[in-house]
């Protein structure tokens, strides 16, 4: 870590807020109202065990967040987007502006969205918070808690083929700087890249100490805890798809008609069935292999299984992103990406017809 | 379960030191189970929010605390304590060894 957030004064904390501000108001005289918000944590943790363990970690995490509310007439639309990691304020020596910006970008793009067509296409996801459909419908799967339970349409299918062969996936705590990645996790397991699908085929899930115990597998380090007051449960790290071969416009290019979801918000999923349910709040038509007009009010039905069956090409891109993921009453920072990913054929709802 | 994990650095973050550990966990294990872990944290941050282009909000927060479990037979006996006392952490210990003997108790 470069610059401690510790050692930055807070006036420079301040100066970063109203560049945030600057820019997310100047990307339109239609921007009606803007905020946005800087977070720091440092979170240092001693572990010990009666096996013989005695390990420590030190942990820094710095965020920003903007969000921005476009009005036109009686429309009000709103956009958002975040950058963080598991890293000092060198973090914002770029561009911070830049997600001030894209904030602004999605809420002023929102205000020229019509209705989204109804049916059966195929749809492709973006990068970066398109990550979240994975980790909603695919990674919540794969924790070992869930599958031993019987509440994981993935119980019982280690070695079978879930997807196609394009497709390889993993969870990997390790990745440097990114705001899942922590050196060991909350039982004081180092935390590792693990392949989670390969080449189409389920290959690991992700364990805890308990869960691993109880399977007579090891730890994949996925043990973690939102603080002192909570148990530790098996959870995600940094979750994704791996990058494939065609471009994101090769990918898009073959779509006659279809839909683009660029970002989600909101969603059910059943654990029994693996049926699911995600509102899009960023998304676009696809009409002669190029994305149009962006729609509003879009849902992605579908299921797990044949969602993750259906993917057909995977995208040479890569945008990790950065989440709170909640699960057993409790949050802890995970990192969802992708690259832009295709699903041959996928239900989606929306009022034309 | 993984045994002398690494870590970052030569210096392990300790915030309990190797005695108060032992103790701690031979408490929790004084009247038996298969597995003891004491977690003990220290956390420290910051927020600030701009809304309507004023620096809204300049909040700091820090915590420290300590949680010890007992694992029995795929059962969970759980107690935590604010601060990082060793003697309150002894207790959380004790709790948590106390809770797992009654609970056995009322299953004979």
């Amino acid at each position: 870590m470069e610059q401690p957030p510790a050692d930055v004064p807070t006036e420079r904390k301040a100066a970063l807020l109203r560049e945030l501000d600057e820019r997310g108001r100047g990307a339109g005289p239609e921007i009606a109202q803007f905020m946005a918000s800087y977070a720091e944590i440092r979170r240092q943790v001693t572990v010990a065990n009666s096996e013989g363990l005695f390990t420590g970690d030190d942990r820094t995490r710095v965020r920003i967040g903007a969000q921005a509310v476009a009005r036109r007439g009686e429309r009000v639309e709103t956009g958002a987007e975040t950058l963080g990691g598991h890293r000092g304020f060198e973090l914002f020596d770029g561009d911070p502006g830049a997600t001030a910006a894209a904030a602004a970008r999605k809420a002023l793009t929102l205000l020229d969205a019509g209705p989204t067509p109804a049916g059966s296409m195929p749809v492709v996801v973006g990068g970066g918070f398109g990550g979240v459909l994975f980790h909603e419908m695919t990674g919540h799967g794969l924790e070992a808690d869930h599958v031993q339970k019987g509440a994981s349409v993935y119980t019982g299918k280690l070695g079978e083929a879930v997807a196609r062969p394009l497709l390889t996936a993993y969870d990997d705590g390790r990745m440097p700087g990114e705001w899942g990645s922590d050196a060991i996790d909350d039982e004081g397991t180092p935390t590792q890249k693990t392949m989670v699908i390969e080449e189409g085929r389920l290959t690991a899930y992700l364990y805890d100490g308990l869960t691993a115990r109880r399977q007579g597998a090891a730890s994949t380090g996925n043990g973690r805890r939102e603080s002192f007051r909570h148990l530790p449960v098996p959870r995600m790290t940094n979750t994704y798809i791996a990058p494939g071969e065609p471009t994101p416009e090769e990918i898009i290019a073959e779509v006659e008609r279809g839909f683009y979801a660029a970002s989600f918000a909101g969603g059910q999923v059943d654990p029994a069935t693996g049926d699911f349910v995600f509102g899009v709040s960023e998304g676009y038509l696809i009409e002669g292999g190029t994305v149009t007009r962006p729609c509003r009010g879009a849902t992605l039905i579908g299921n797990c299984l044949e969602a993750l069956a259906a993917i057909d090409a995977v995208g040479n891109d890569f945008e990790m992103k950065t989440g709170m993921c909640g699960k057993a009453g409790q949050k802890v920072p995970v990192g969802t990406g992708q690259g832009h990913v295709r699903i041959a054929r996928m239900t989606v709802g929306g009022t034309e017809v | 379960m993984a045994v002398g994990a690494r870590t970052k650095g030569v210096q392990v973050t300790e915030l309990i030191d190797r005695e108060v550990a032992r103790r701690v966990l031979e408490r929790a294990l004084a009247h038996g189970g298969g597995l003891a872990e004491v977690f003990a944290e220290r956390s420290a941050g910051l927020t600030l929010a701009i809304d309507e282009s004023r620096i809204e909000s300049v909040q700091s927060g820090a915590g420290e605390g300590a949680g010890v479990r007992v694992v029995d037979a795929g059962t969970t006996y759980f107690a935590h304590v604010d601060g990082l006392d060793p003697d309150d952490l002894e207790r959380a210990a004790g709790e948590a060894a106390a809770a797992r003997r009654s609970s056995r108790a009322a299953a004979t």
